[in-house]
């Protein structure tokens, strides 16, 4: 059985008379452990894929399954309350609050998800030290560099250890530096056997993957591909 | 420029009309409350202006028993016409319950003219028994066309029909006037009164109504005669007079709107502004420099303040009629013109104050780059985070709580204008709890309704067995009677008013008073004591009681309209021709109807008599009148002052009332209707915030809650702030007005909780309603479109 499964998903948007497609009946698995890149290009409905399997957003058609249960009927509420544990994700522009500390920004889906204030220090604490972010927590978003608001929205996706973690072009505001930092953080969380996906069009960060999904017109139309390695060598 | 600026604000209108529909309406209803406070300052002058103007009332009249007076009158320049002298006497209308003093005219079969009184309903007497009444007095008697009425005189009794309700051409209508008068046939007056008339009147119509003004000044030159009387244009002044507590209140109410139409504008244009910052960008890379973008901007609102003047003037002129009051109901007024004079500057005031408020707004929005505002505007990052969200964290509120608040003053201009929206309607609904508290309380109050210091006025009927003063003793037997006094009334004129010495001139050697001639010759009561004076408690302002013959005490419109002062020794002229010299050694309110009255000390002034009684405490005066009328059936028309003050103070409150809920409700809808709005703002401003929030498991019922916080900090510090600036304001009115009624300081109370409680729940189902506006579209914002909204 799957980690997560999405089975002949379409998403449709527009008025009646003027609909756009971005899924045209795409059908994905991830296993448990894995590290999968999405790629395709611009405009081939790799984010619209990510924000239906995570719960951002709804399918037009097609079902969503998370560890064995169909989810996609489920209402708002139990949508956000299964993001909560199980969903995190991490945006290309950071999406931080801007008027949160690092260290707030953090601690804000723990407490959300109903840790005490004591178990979410204790967490966020934790991730800060890892990410190497400690004599940066009380700064806010706009002071720190882009490298370090990513990683700050790394460890926010975390925070909760969710099942999977949802990565929307991580990288497509960084650096090159930062870009190598952040494949390394995404490694490190695999070997903590974090699920990942990611959606890019930075051959690096694909190779960076154990598998490769490739999308075009709203469909899958290749999911077993094997990254090349060399090209992922940091 | 002009028509790039039209074009937009049509735009705009078709696009977004809620934000412009916001702000207009809360300039129309500042313009209308300032419309409206000069309407009702308009409403009953202007109304008896063309009353008067309209029909043959007289434009002045004279107390004068002298008929060559009238042929010397007739002959003046500038005077059209003259009436025939016309026969009055006092009396008692007794109709079903209701007792109360009237003034007896003596009419013919057919109108005179000019007339003492206009027909309002129903038509002229033309039988000795029928007999007209004021319109003032049938409705607070309850009279209707048809009914028989019983008139008591010192002399006898009648019963007569009233077959029409008049408009007095003598003066204000009741109750504003009194005693009320009643028109009807010369053998009823002559039979009822015992031949005992007072001075005929004669009316007089002039060519040109405003030399109403100096005609006695005039008269009394051509004719020799000193002349006293009354114009139309001071029945007037007192008509305009009795609306001024609701046109000092909606004035106040204008000032609190206009206020507060400045902060909904500030918000609403701001907000407009946001959606607009990459359509500023575009017109900026066209060309246009921020001064223009700026001036298009308040160009834009400016035709917005114009329109929304009009409505609010035409708004004011429809509604002048409801706030005008009783007057205005019995002066039938049609409501006042539309005067350009004084109504264009209310909305040129209007225009200028939108324009002062947009225009920082406006030079916001043209901040930063070209390119900045084609990305959507030149964001202010902040450099740090917010102290209620630092505090909230501290003390470990619940998530939803730390969100709601945090951002509550992240804009404080925009924060302290919110606040101070909904400071001003919080103010202005305690300021109505705490007039409607206080107006209770002074119904109860001894201090403010025994005054003048009695409760009961007798009048004898019949022939007066052993004279007033010996029945006054007799009645202080009476159980709950605490003492008596008599009064004699009649109508005087001031002869002479010289200012008082001053200590140094007294104590000059030789010092002899100066004689100057004092400037008005309208006529007021001069009321003649003798009894239990002493016993009586005088509420004294200024000065002392009168203790010893040749002292008086004067009202307070002496002072107002006489410039009477305490120490002055004065000449007045009672109605008959006889004068009489007395000192004023204090000053008292409501010494008559009008507060026009001198009350001498130990003179009898001859005129009116009745008997007065004050009540012991705890004794109601409708149980000691019951107990008058069972000793002594039939003797005494008897008229409850207290009970008279009682309904005075109702009707007034009633109207105030009136007002003042439809003033509260405005004020508070446009304070909420603002928050909405500016809660509105902030769900825009932080639509890609709450499409995080929801990503990292925020329900939508805690985005509606967080937004609901937000909105109830803002309203809970208004009330912190509203609640007592309400409270002592209206203690300043109670002390500044009340003063000058000669009320005693500190008079207003504090309203019962139950009315807090009452009042807050309103307050809470309005701002929760409006506020739910937002708080749900935040809810329903849509994940995948909030987070890619402009930061």
């Amino acid at each position: 059985m799957s980690l997560v499964e999405g089975r002949g998903l379409v998403r449709v948007f527009g008025s009646p008379g003027a609909e756009v497609a971005a899924l045209r009946g795409a059908d994905i698995r991830i296993e448990q452990k894995e590290i999968v890149a999405i790629v395709g290009p611009s405009g081939c409905g790799k984010s619209t894929l990510i924000s239906i399997l995570g719960g951002l957003d709804r399918p037009t058609g097609g079902e969503v399954w998370l560890d064995g249960k169909r989810i996609d009927d489920l209402s708002a509420s139990a949508w956000a309350r299964l993001r909560r544990k199980s969903v995190g994700f991490v945006f290309q522009s950071f999406n931080l609050v801007e008027n949160l500390s690092a260290a707030d920004n953090i601690e804000l889906p723990a407490l959300i998800a109903g840790s005490t204030a004591k178990q979410a220090r204790i967490r966020r604490e934790e991730l800060l030290e890892r990410l190497g972010l400690s004599a940066r927590a009380k700064l806010l978003p706009s002071q720190l560099s882009g490298g370090e608001r990513q990683r700050v929205a790394v460890a926010r996706g975390v925070v909760n250890r969710p099942t999977i973690l949802f990565a929307d072009e991580p990288t497509g505001a960084l650096d090159s530096e930062a870009t190598v930092a952040m494949l390394n953080l995404f490694r490190d969380l695999h070997h903590d056997g974090q699920t990942t996906v990611i959606v890019t069009h930075d051959p690096l960060v694909a190779a960076a993957a154990n598998r490769i999904v490739a999308m075009k017109d709203g469909v899958v139309v290749s999911a077993d591909a094997e990254p090349e390695r060399k090209s992922a060598a940091s | 420029m002009l028509r790039v600026t039209f074009r937009l604000w049509l735009a705009e209108l078709r696009t977004r009309p809620m934000p412009l529909l916001l702000a207009g309406m809360a300039v129309a209803c500042a313009v209308a409350l300032a419309s409206l406070a000069v309407g009702v300052s308009k409403a009953g002058g202007v109304g008896y202006e063309r009353v008067i103007a309209n029909s043959d009332g007289a434009h002045a009249w004279i107390f004068n028993d002298s008929q060559a007076l009238s042929e010397q009158l007739a002959g003046m320049p500038g005077v059209t016409e003259v009436s025939a002298p016309l026969r009055r006497a006092q009396g008692t209308l007794v109709a079903g319950e209701t007792t109360l003093p009237v003034s007896l005219w003596a009419v013919p079969f057919e109108a005179p003219s000019p007339t003492p009184t206009l027909i309002q309903k129903g038509r002229w007497p033309q039988s000795p028994l029928e007999g007209i009444v004021d319109s003032g007095l049938a409705a607070r008697a309850g009279i209707a066309l048809g009914d028989a009425v019983q008139i008591n005189g010192t002399a006898g009794t009648a019963q007569i029909v009233i077959v029409g309700f008049g408009l007095s051409t003598t003066g204000a209508p009741y109750p504003f006037n009194r005693p009320a008068e009643l028109f009807t046939s010369l053998e009823v007056v002559e039979s009822v009164s015992g031949g005992r008339f007072a001075a005929n009147a004669v009316g007089v119509r002039l060519a040109n109504a405003d030399e109403a003004e100096g005609f006695f000044a005039t008269a009394s030159e051509r004719t020799g005669v000193s002349i006293g009387g009354i114009t139309w244009l001071q029945i007037q002044k007192t008509i305009a007079n009795t609306s001024r507590p609701a046109e000092i209140l909606l004035g106040a109410f204008a000032v609190f709107a206009f206020l507060a139409a400045g902060f909904v504008l500030v918000n609403s244009v701001s907000a407009a502004l946001l959606g607009k910052r990459r359509q500023i960008g575009l017109l900026r890379a066209a060309g246009l420099t921020p001064a223009q973008i700026v001036a298009i901007v308040v160009g834009q609102y400016s035709i917005l303040a114009v329109a929304a003047g009009i409505v609010g003037i035409t708004i004011g002129w429809l509604l002048t009629p409801i706030f005008a009051g009783r007057v205005a109901t019995l002066l039938r007024a049609p409501r006042p013109p539309v005067d350009p004079l004084v109504e264009a500057p209310i909305v040129l005031f209007g225009v200028v104050l939108v324009a002062i408020f947009v225009l920082v707004p406006a030079l916001n929005s043209v901040r930063g780059s070209v390119n900045e505002s084609l990305n959507g505007g030149a964001n202010k990052r902040p450099s740090r985070t917010p102290f209620l969200a630092r505090a909230a964290a501290a003390i470990h509120l619940p998530v939803s709580l730390r969100i709601g608040s945090k951002d509550t003053f992240a804009n404080l201009p925009r924060a302290t204008m919110t606040i101070g929206a909904i400071a001003l309607a919080i103010a202005t609904i305690v300021l109505s709890l705490t007039l409607e508290a206080t107006a209770r309380a002074i119904a109860d109050d001894p201090r403010i309704v025994g005054q003048p210091a009695y409760q009961l006025r007798l009048t004898l009927r019949g022939r007066v067995r052993g004279g007033y003063d010996a029945t006054a003793a007799e009645l202080e037997s009476t159980p709950g009677v605490l003492t008596t006094m008599v009064e004699r009334t009649q109508r005087g004129t001031l002869v002479e008013a010289p200012p008082p010495p001053t200590a140094t001139e007294q104590a000059s050697p030789g010092f002899t008073p100066p004689t100057t001639q004092p400037g008005g010759r309208e006529p007021f009561d001069l009321i003649g004591l003798s009894g239990d004076i002493d016993a009586m408690p005088f509420n004294v302002v200024e000065g002392r009681m009168a203790s010893a013959s040749g002292e008086a005490l004067a009202g307070l419109g002496m002072v107002r309209d006489y410039g009477v002062s305490v120490g002055q020794t004065i000449r007045v002229r009672g109605e008959g021709g006889g004068e009489f010299v007395v000192t004023i050694t204090g000053i008292v309110p409501n010494a008559s109807s009008d507060d026009r009255a001198i009350l001498f000390r130990g003179i009898n002034a001859g005129g009116r008599s009745s008997i007065v009684l004050r009540t012991r405490p705890g004794a109601k005066p409708s149980e000691v009148a019951r107990t008058i009328e069972i000793n002594a059936p039939g003797r005494f028309d008897i008229d409850n002052l207290a009970a008279a003050f009682a309904i005075d103070l109702k009707d007034q409150r009633d109207n105030l009332r009136a007002v003042l809920v439809s003033l509260d409700s405005a004020l508070l809808v446009v304070a909420f209707a603002n928050l909405a709005g500016v809660m509105l703002l902030t769900v825009r401003e932080r639509t890609r915030e709450i499409g995080i929030l929801r990503t990292l498991g925020f329900t939508g019922e805690q985005v509606f809650a967080s937004i609901a916080v937000a909105a109830a900090i803002y309203v809970l510090i208004g009330i912190i702030i509203g609640a007592p600036t309400g409270y002592f304001v209206t203690r300043g009115l109670f002390d500044f007005y009340g003063g000058q009624a000669g009320w005693p300081g500190g008079i207003a109370v504090v309203p019962p909780v139950a009315w807090f409680l009452g009042a807050a729940a309103v307050v809470l189902v309005v701002s929760g309603v409006l506020v739910s506006i937002p708080a749900r579209i935040a809810a329903r914002l849509e994940i995948r479109d909030a987070l890619i909204a402009d930061p």
